[in-house]
This record gives C-alpha cells, structure tokens and sequence, in this order.
C-alpha cells in the first residue's frame, strides 16, 4: 500500500473516531487522544500517516466538542469552558444552531490559518535547534516551575515538582530492576488518565466520597433542532459575516506564535480583547464564539507542530497532553527519535494537509447535519459507565503491552498519586508530563542518580 | 438492572458506583483477555515481527466489545429534556442577558448584516422599542 494511501486511511480513522469522541460531553483531551494516538503508533503506521491521523483528530475533535457546548451548555472539553458564557447567551435567545455553525465555521478558518503559519514559524525556530538540545535537562526543569507556577495550584505546584520528579525516578528504578527496561508510555498514561482515577478513588473512598454523592442524576436540557439551509455542505465562509472572518483569522494568526501558552488561556484572552469592543448582545456573542473556537483550533495546530518540526522535543503544554505521544513513545519513538527527526518540512505540510482536509471534510458537514441526532444517540444509549470502562481498560491494555503487571502497577501508581494531586491541590496535567521529562535531569543534580 | 439509588459525579456525569466497578471489571477482562489471547494465537499465523502490535488491536477490540456490552447492560443514568430555553418574552430577556435594548436597537438598526441575520432568524424584532419610546 502506498504511503499516501495509508495516511489517507488513518485521516479517515482518526476523523470519523474524534468526530464520535468529540461528541462526548466532558470527554478529556489528553485522556483520549494519548491512548488512541499510542495505539496507532505502535501498531507500527508510518510515521508520516501518524501525523495524517493525528491532524485529522484535533479538527475533527475540536468541530465536534462544539455541539454538547452550544446545544446543551456543558463544555465538550476543558477548552471549551470561557465559551460558554456566549452559548448561553445565544440559547436564551433561541438560536443555539447559530452560535454552533459559527464556532465550527470559526474552527475552520483558524485550522487552516495555523497550519502554513505555524509550519514557517517552526522553520525559523529550527535554527535554534542546537542550543535547545544541548541543554534539554536544564530547558526542561525550567519550564516544570514556569508550567507549574501557571497550574491552578500555583506554588503548590512548585512546591512538588521534586517529591512528583523522586517518585517518577523512584518508580522507574523499580520498573528497571524488574523489566532491564525503562518505561515511559505507562508513566504517560498514568499522568493522562489521573483525574478520572481519582474521581473514582473518591467515589470509593467512604470518608472522601460525600464530596461527590449526588441525590439526582444530572439532567441535561437539548435545544430543539432548527435547520436552515439547504444542501449537505454548508460553504464555512458564507455562515460568518466579514468581520467575523477578519476578526477570527487575526486572532488566529497571533495565537500561532504564542506556542508556549495555555490553549485555554489563549482561547480566553483572544476572544475577550477582540469582542471586547463589539456591541449588541448577538454580534458580540456570534463573533466571539467565532473567534474562540478559531483559537481552540489554532493553538492546538500551533503547539503540536512549533516544538515538533522546530526541535522534536516537547516544549508546549499540547506537547506535554494531548500530542505527547508523537514526541515520546518508545520503543517506536523517543525525544532523539521521532517525527521531528523522520519527516521532512515538505512531509510535514503534505501529510499535515491530507490530516486536516480529511478531519475537516468528514467532521464539519457531520456536525452541520448530524451532531444533535448523534448527541441524542449517545446521551440516550451510551452510559458513562461504559465509557469510563473502556478507557480504563484502554489504559490497562497499552500498559501490559509496555511492561506486563509492572507497566499496570506504574500507571494505576501514577495515576493514583498525579490525579488526587490534580483534584486536590490543583498540580495540573501539563505540569506533571513537564516534570517527568526532567525529572531524570534533576534527580541526577540533586542526589547523583 | 434496577435504578440505583445514590449516584457519584465522575468526569462530569453521574454516575452508579457499582455500575461503574463492574462496567471496568468487563471492559479489562475483555481488553486483556484480547490481548493475551492474541498473543498465544497470532504466532502461528502471523509473521514474528507483527506479534505484539496484532494482540494490541485484539485488546483494543476488546475493549470496543466492552464498551458496546456495557451500553446495553447499563443504560444511562442521565435525564435528559428536550425543552426549548430560548425566552420569548422581552422584558425578561433583557433582565436575564442584563442588556440595555435601545442600544441593542440601535447596533441592529446600524448593522445590515447583523440585521439580516438576525431577521432571516426571526430575532430582530425582539429588542424593537415600544412607539411610545422610539419617539422620544
């Protein structure tokens, strides 16, 4: 099978599966995406159609988290939280079908401004590449107190960088006595799959678990449907108004250079200075929606491809969550070996491009026509429960494959430990994955391990 | 299965607790048994080099196979409605969004393009002043 043909398979894969997932209400980025992306790239894909897969994910994902946001106001991921405000405000109003065709239409737009933006941005940074890699231990302890001190937790987060960096190494010695190996994916997945741990350990817990209990189940409310307009394919350009689209392309391009920012963060920031002056409750809200799911998109594109075409180490809390993987999964890749150091700049464009086209046709003329009959279906007939158990077996499957019982032990440890640190003292995702890329470093400076 | 009476909050839903240990309890012995059956299988008909990564998409159908058992064993707990929460009346929903409707008015009627939108949705006329107000 040809390479191109592969790519486009897995683009297709990775569209329709993320379009699917995207739908999931509250469906963790980086606990679904690492493991699915691991998947493909231990089955043994071509590199190049890892990348293909991969982009074809985050714009089929970050279209379809847009419908459990505007249609029932509960956020489809973490990111997409500072819109919800503005959904609301376009649901009281009775037309929550338009605040979703004008955040996947924004998402569009900002996809495919990010991407060639990005990819020249990562070309200039590449000259650098020396410098980055020569001091790659120091880098990355510096950025574990700056990404730390930025998690909710703030100097908490600070505080245990080094007992969360001993128990890493801790448990990689033992793993190493046993296995003559070092693990790395469990100790991933462990960090990724931490805040559902945990919210299971509490739930377990009898002095913790009141915290949790409910009375009721959740109710959740869905607008009514009004479609209104005619063929499949709704051209992206004609749902937002010019402004709109200047507004959303601006914003775009600037948060494809600010890689080392939180996405979140970023998604806040642009969409509030931009509609900031804008007027009228359902300008403003239409265009900051644009221009919110926009950015969702163009800082997810931004961070996975600035640190991997510019140094193939992961320096962007994409990099540390959802894209670890491509920067780190041995034994296929690691920080000396991976997509950084197989694809060229001409592959990373082509496949970049046959990722993103693919993701993009399949999710947005899905969403346009069938996001609510599919967010139906999977409220009506997909229980959390279920979903809950296949990630968890998801984890324990790649886990064993890693390391047997041991690579298990590590990632439930892992989990355990980083997830109540997570709840509880608010040590975030992206801090911890920063933490265990320096945590050999710093362990050898402290102590001479 | 019967209804259950207490329910946990876990990533955001709520969910059965006993559901939800049985629900991981089937989905890992799928996923695993997946796996290890692969790997006692595929060396006989599989080239050397395949092994591992054939046994890994057995585990992850496996998996997939857990997710589709437990949907129909445990259905949703969630309730979910289907009411229409747009506001009709005026007045309330200029007290609700904390809006002031002339100057909503005003940018609708500066617009064109807002306008249209707005009329094609049948919303442009929500803030339209009383004739009384517009006069003065």
């Amino acid at each position: 099978m040809s390479v191109f043909l592969t790519a486009l398979v897995f683009a297709i894969i990775g569209g329709v599966l993320f379009s699917l997932i995207g739908l999931v209400s509250g469906s963790d980025e980086t606990a679904t995406m690492v493991p699915f992306t691991l998947l493909v790239i231990l089955l043994g894909v071509p590199p190049v159609a890892v990348f293909s897969f991969f982009m074809a994910a985050v714009i089929s994902k970050h279209l379809t988290h847009a419908a459990p946001t505007a249609l029932m106001g509960i956020p489809g991921d973490t990111m997409m939280v500072p819109l919800l405000d503005y959904t609301e405000s376009l649901r009281k109003l009775g037309v929550p079908h338009i605040a979703l065709r004008k955040m996947i239409s924004g998402g569009v737009i900002g996809a495919f401004i990010a991407f060639p933006v990005s990819l020249l941005f990562a070309q200039f940074l590449g000259h650098y590449v020396d410098f980055f890699q020569k001091y790659t231990g120091v880098i990355f302890a510096i950025a574990a107190i700056i990404i730390a001190y930025f998690s909710k937790g703030k100097w908490v987060s600070v505080f245990l960088i080094i007992p969360f960096a001993l128990l890493i190494q801790g448990l990689n010695l033992v793993s190493f006595e046993v296995l003559q190996k070092h693990l790395a994916i469990s100790f991933f997945l462990g960090i990724a799959i931490g805040p559902m741990f945990s919210d299971i350990l509490i739930a377990m817990s009898s002095s913790a678990r009141k915290n949790v209990v409910r009375d009721k189940p959740q109710t959740y409310n869905l607008a009514p449907e009004i479609k209104s307009w005619s063929g499949y394919f709704p051209n992206p350009l004609r749902i937002l108004t010019w402004p709109q689209k200047i507004f959303t392309s601006m914003a775009a391009f600037i948060s494809s250079f600010t890689f080392v920012f939180s996405p979140t963060g970023m998604t806040a920031l642009m969409g509030e200075i931009f509609g900031s002056g804008i007027r009228g409750v359902y300008k403003k809200s239409t265009t900051t929606l644009s221009i919110m799911n926009g950015v969702t998109e163009s800082t997810y594109i931004a961070e996975t491809i600035i640190p991997l075409v510019a140094f193939g180490i992961p320096l962007s809390p994409m990099a540390l969550g959802p894209a670890a993987p491509l920067f780190n999964a041995p034994p296929v890749f690691s920080t000396n070996h991976n997509l950084h150091h197989l694809m060229t700049s001409w592959q990373f464009f082509i496949f970049g491009a046959i990722g993103l086209i693919v993701g993009a046709l399949i999710a947005y003329p899905f969403v346009m026509n069938y996001s609510r009959k599919a967010t139906v279906f999977i409220m009506k007939y997909v229980s959390q429960e279920a979903i809950i158990g296949m990630f968890i077996a998801i984890v324990c499957v790649i886990a064993f494959y890693e390391g047997q019982v041991t690579g298990i032990l590590v990632t439930f440890t892992v989990a355990a430990v980083g997830g109540l640190l997570n709840r509880i003292l608010g040590v975030g995702s992206g801090a911890q994955f920063m933490i265990y890329y320096g945590s050999a470093w710093m362990m050898t400076a402290l102590i001479g391990l | 299965m019967d209804k259950p009476k207490e329910y946990v909050e876990i990533l955001g839903d709520t969910v059965s607790p006993q559901h939800t240990i049985f629900s991981i309890i089937i989905s890992t012995i799928l996923g695993l048994g997946g796996f290890l059956i692969g790997k006692q299988v595929f060396p006989l008909i599989a080239g050397k080099s395949m092994i591992n990564s054939y046994s890994l998409l057995l585990g992850i159908l496996g998996c997939v196979i857990g997710l589709i058992l437990n949907a129909f064993i445990f259905r949703p707990i969630r309730i979910l409605t289907e009411n229409n929460t747009a506001i009709q009346n005026a007045e309330e929903l200029i007290q609700v969004l904390q809006i002031d409707p002339k100057e909503e008015y005003d940018i609708i009627m500066k617009d064109p393009v807002i306008r249209k939108e707005m009329e094609e949705l049948g919303i442009k006329n929500l803030f339209m002043p009383k004739d009384g107000e517009l006069k003065k």
